[in-house]
């Protein structure tokens, strides 16, 4: 029986507009993201930006029990190809529909 | 899809608050737009709302009418003087602290007052010899029972935080989830 995997969502605000519709943005921010949590963590969160809101709000998703390691990994990425920006995390929810109430 | 950030909601149902101070002025965004997108009651400003001051400077500018930090120093005597003038809230301290500048603190019932921008605006070595001296003073404070706060100190936009990131930075410099989500909401008594 193939057990389902279970995922969080998390909404995120960068300061400065960054287009994550551009393959490597979200590579780049990926490579931040491993510098900070390493192989074993980020393996395990397997995190991925699933949805773009607009050029400064967009979703993440990475698996259950990983969330707050993603939190604070987002809150020590300060640069996404030569563009200085904050990420700030604004919620988190199992479902994307929750992340909107 | 309408952007808020919820406060988080501890375990008995009552709506913690957090707060947290900035080191940069002149930002476009309206304040109070600002702290309710990240999730705080109210975003302070160092040099309107607080100064952040040398112990030796405390007493005359007491007189400002504005509430103090006070920098760590490693001239005893001087912190101790400086935190009894009511208008000190705490001491700013991201390194280890005199046993007796901690009685001090403890006995006026001020604040141990650690800064994240000592790990998010620094540089990976740095950071990490950072959260080394971190982690010690909590783990000092936690131990003597001392009130602590957490702010981010941001002097750029792009080192501000979320209330949800700001929590984890405690956790992350090693207090536990109860003191990490009081310390993400100290500054609001004082200031």
């Amino acid at each position: 029986m193939i057990m389902k995997k279970k995922y969080r969502h998390i909404l995120v605000n960068s300061s400065a507009e960054i287009d994550f519709l551009n393959r490597e943005n979200e590579r780049l921010l990926k490579d931040a993201l491993l510098d900070f949590m390493g192989e074993d963590r980020f393996a395990g969160a397997n995190p991925r930006v699933i949805k773009t809101i607009d050029r400064n709000n967009f979703v993440m998703n990475c698996m259950r029990g990983y969330e707050r390691d993603i939190v604070l990994a987002l809150a020590f990425a300060k640069e996404i190809n030569g563009v200085k920006t904050g990420f700030y995390t604004l919620k988190i929810s199992g479902t994307i529909k929750g992340l909107a109430k | 899809m309408q952007l808020t950030t919820t406060a988080l909601t501890v375990p008995d149902g009552e709506r913690m608050e957090y707060f947290d101070i900035i080191d940069y002025s002149g930002h476009e965004e309206d304040p109070e737009r600002l702290a309710g997108l990240l999730g705080y009651r109210k975003i302070f400003e160092l040099g309107k709302d607080a100064l952040l001051v040398d112990a030796k400077d405390a007493d005359s500018l007491a007189r400002s009418g504005k509430k103090l930090i006070i920098r760590d120093s490693s001239e005893k005597g001087l912190l101790i003087h400086a935190l009894k003038n009511s208008a000190v809230i705490g001491i700013l301290a991201n390194s280890n602290l005199d046993a007796d500048v901690m009685e001090t603190v403890k006995s006026l019932r001020k604040l141990i007052i650690l800064s994240a921008s000592a790990l998010t605006s620094t540089n990976k070595h740095t950071r990490i010899a950072n959260l080394g001296k971190m982690r010690r003073v909590v783990r000092d404070c936690m131990h003597k029972k001392l009130k602590l706060a957490i702010s981010s100190f941001a002097g750029q936009k792009e080192y501000m935080l979320s209330s949800l990131q700001l929590v984890e930075i405690a956790k992350f410099a090693g207090a536990d989830e109860e003191t990490a989500r009081s310390m993400s909401g100290a500054l609001g008594d004082f200031l």
